[in-house]
């Protein structure tokens, strides 16, 4: 029996194709007519503007009309060689059908690469006239992503993208401004009106201010989505009036107000400011809420009375100020009480440099202590606890190890200052095997403690239960000439397979902002932690050799007696 | 059905070329088709389930696979929304299971998609998606062996219109 690659099954076919390359896809679709339809389907399943483009030379062919510069770039503007027929319509959409993301960032200079063809307005113009009015462009377009400046003066990418609008669509990313801040809102406002099955929506921000005309868009778009799960905002777009106008939407499951280091520069943040009130039951199917606020503002709408979102199960706050610890048992308390179903937490301080700027004053009263945490306790269904924040803890070994000893579910331990900074404190070493007895399901514990005073790290018995896989230090203070004795004593202490995660850099938007002083303390530390990494695994087989050389021994004792 | 039976339970398959294999049901479980089955049959009956679609020297193969996969955790339940997968890792395990000659692996993949064992499934297509991986339509026709059943004028139209799609 000859086998009959030909004749294979069509769902097959589609799962060797969904490993393919696009292009080996394609290849693929010429080698038999069986194969053609599905390898297609993946072929033509993404593309970019490029792309597009390329779509529409099936429809006829291009001609070089001439050069033009865009946004500094140099691109050769197209059109269409002929008039576009009825059969041509047909061939376009054979292919069309099969798009389900479309990426559209023209002007997006970090995309370096050779779209370097641009449609000329009379040939859109074609295109849309022409276009059978029974269905959209690409009709069963399911993502679409739009990033940068959509304005130009040769090609309204903005027009096309508003055009590609559709009840299809699934997923929508918008990185703003796509030009003025009119176009911005005007896409906005299109979304509500030609996209409502969208359950996904992301909105990022790139360059610098934003108008008030955007902002004030947003908050108009979300009581007509109703199929919204997910929504992701960068912290610039967030407003109290923002987070109002999404409890319309009775299927989120997650709000996500991601922090946007990664463009900042002098931008001003938010203040932190959360709405006035918010309804009884306001999110019914939220389980995952990512927040930028004060804990002020937070203790203030959950102390309103009724619960928010009674599913949480997921909570993280980019805590924008804290002025004293009271606020922030506050905080605690009410999170435990509002949200039973909690399986992690985590506060942290948003990573830009002006918080960092900030220090210096007197902050005493900011410091957490064991009591502050005390709260966590109730939390019994906690698996995960982050507290990465700039503001000092004081506490001792013990305190701590006996506070997370109530959450029995606990795997994911965090606790260290962030974004960065050195302060002393009374943490040490010790608190490792204490932690693998109170918390036996812990497997990633990174913590900020003092190392420097190995000298006094109790001998621990030999044993290496447990669950932790992961461990680190990030800066704390630590000294190069005691790197033989600490992995002398993590390799008592650490179970088996457990990794040391480290720094890899310090980042470079502090420098400046840090005292020179601290900064290179830091990227001292840092070093040795990186090197301990290193030497980890390696210890850890000199452990497991001589543990086993030990075990042949007694054996062998054993069958001379 | 408490587990621990499972664990001791057996469970006889019975091929198209009647061949029986009696394997343990954690085994045998790696497939979803045959899971349901005894299900369906209840745990009374030492009944030889059949598999009029896969031969004695097939079936052997892939409960050589289950054998080895039979602790895996039960796949999470993938998205439908999402259908392009691109990473082709494969187990250094797999990698070595899956080589075998291209008859073989074909009926491996026939009796992964028959059986509804989703991960053998995919380290069959994985392998396949390989074997294409750069190839030229001639080349991919000449390795499965099949005959090129468009006309020139055909095969140069759909050249031309996926000429973005082949060179991206």
């Amino acid at each position: 029996m000859r086998s009959d690659w030909r004749g294979m099954a069509p769902e097959i076919l589609d799962t060797i194709f969904s490993f393919s390359e696009e292009k080996d896809a394609a290849r693929s679709a010429r080698v038999c007519k069986s194969w053609m339809e599905i390898a297609f389907d993946h072929a033509w399943f993404d593309m970019d503007e490029d792309g597009f483009i390329w779509l529409c030379e099936v429809l006829a062919p291009l001609r070089d009309l001439r050069e033009v510069e865009i946004s500094g770039k140099i691109k050769t503007e197209v059109e269409f060689s002929r008039p576009i027929t009825h059969s041509d319509w047909d061939r376009f959409f054979y292919y069309a059908r099969r798009v389900k993301s479309l990426y559209v960032y023209s002007s997006f200079d970090e995309v370096d690469e050779d779209t370097c063809r641009i449609l000329s307005k009379s040939s859109l113009a074609e295109i849309l006239l022409t276009k059978p009015d029974y269905q959209p462009l690409l009709p069963r377009l399911r993502e679409l992503q739009v990033v940068g400046v959509l304005e130009n003066e040769v090609f309204p990418w903005l027009q096309l993208s508003i055009h590609l609008l559709q009840v299809s669509l699934k997923t929508i990313m918008v990185v703003f401004p796509l030009g003025s801040p009119h176009a911005s809102a005007r896409f906005v406002e299109e979304i509500s009106r030609r996209a409502r099955n969208v359950e996904k929506l992301d909105f990022l921000v790139r360059g610098t201010t934003l108008d008030a005309v955007e902002l004030d868009a947003l908050p108009r778009l979300f009581p007509t989505m109703q199929k919204l799960t997910r929504v992701s905002f960068s912290s610039r777009l967030f407003s109290p009036a923002l987070l109002s106008s999404l409890q319309g939407c009775a299927n989120l499951e997650t709000i996500d107000v991601s922090s946007d280091s990664l463009y900042l520069n002098g931008v001003t943040l938010p203040f932190g400011r959360l709405p006035e009130s918010l309804m009884p039951d306001a999110f019914p199917s939220l389980t995952s809420l990512k927040l930028i606020c004060s804990l002020e503002e937070w203790n203030r709408m959950m102390s309103c009375g009724e619960c928010i979102a009674p599913n949480l199960c997921h909570l993280q706050i980019d805590v924008v100020s804290l002025n004293d610890a009271s606020t922030f048992r506050t905080s605690l308390g009410l999170i435990g009480k509002s949200f039973p179903s909690l399986q992690s937490l985590g506060f942290i301080r948003r990573s830009d440099a002006s918080v960092v700027r900030g220090l210096g004053g007197d902050s005493s009263n900011a410091f957490l202590n064991a009591k502050d945490l005390s709260p966590l306790a109730y939390m019994k269904k906690l698996n995960s606890f982050k507290l990465c924040y700039i503001e000092p803890v004081t506490m001792r070994n013990e305190d701590l190890a006996a506070l997370l000893g109530n959450l029995s579910c606990l795997e994911v331990f965090e606790l260290h200052p962030s974004p960065v900074h050195l302060h002393p404190t009374e943490l040490n070493l010790n608190l490792i095997p204490m932690l693998r007895q109170t918390c036996p399901r812990l497997h990633r514990a990174i913590l900020y403690l003092d190392a420097t005073d190995i000298q006094s790290a109790s001998s621990p018995s030999l044993d290496y239960s447990g669950n932790l896989s992961c461990i680190g230090f990030k800066t704390s203070p630590v000294r190069k000439a005691d790197v033989h004795k600490i992995m002398v004593f993590l390799s008592q202490v650490l179970p088996e397979n457990c990794k040391m995660e480290h720094e890899r850099y310090l980042e470079t938007r502090f420098v400046g902002v840090i005292d020179a002083s601290q900064w290179k303390r830091m990227e001292e530390y840092r070093l040795v932690w990186e090197n301990m990494a290193e030497l980890l695994p390696l210890v850890m087989e000199v452990r497991r050799v001589s543990a086993m050389r030990a075990n042949c021994t007694t054996k062998g004792s054993t069958m001379n007696t | 059905m408490s587990t621990t039976e499972d664990k001791t339970r057996k469970v006889k398959l019975v091929t198209s070329d009647n061949e029986e294999f009696e394997v343990d049901w954690e085994v045998a479980t790696r497939s979803v088709l045959i899971k349901h089955m005894l299900e369906d049959i209840g745990e009374s009956e030492e009944q030889a389930i059949p598999l009029p679609n896969v031969t004695a020297n097939v079936l052997k193969k892939v409960l050589e696979w289950c054998e080895h996969h039979r602790k895996d955790p039960e796949p999470a339940p993938e998205s439908s929304d999402d259908n392009r997968k691109r990473t082709l890792e494969i187990g250094d395990w797999d990698a070595k299971f899956i080589q075998v000659d291209q008859e073989m692996l074909f009926e491996i993949i026939l009796a992964a998609n028959y059986l509804d064992i989703k991960a053998l499934l995919d380290v069959g297509c994985k392998t396949v998606a390989n074997m294409i991986k750069g190839k030229q339509p001639e080349e991919i026709r000449k390795m499965f062996n099949i005959v090129n059943d468009f006309t020139p004028e055909e095969e140069a139209q759909i050249k031309k219109e996926n000429e973005w799609a082949e060179d991206r």
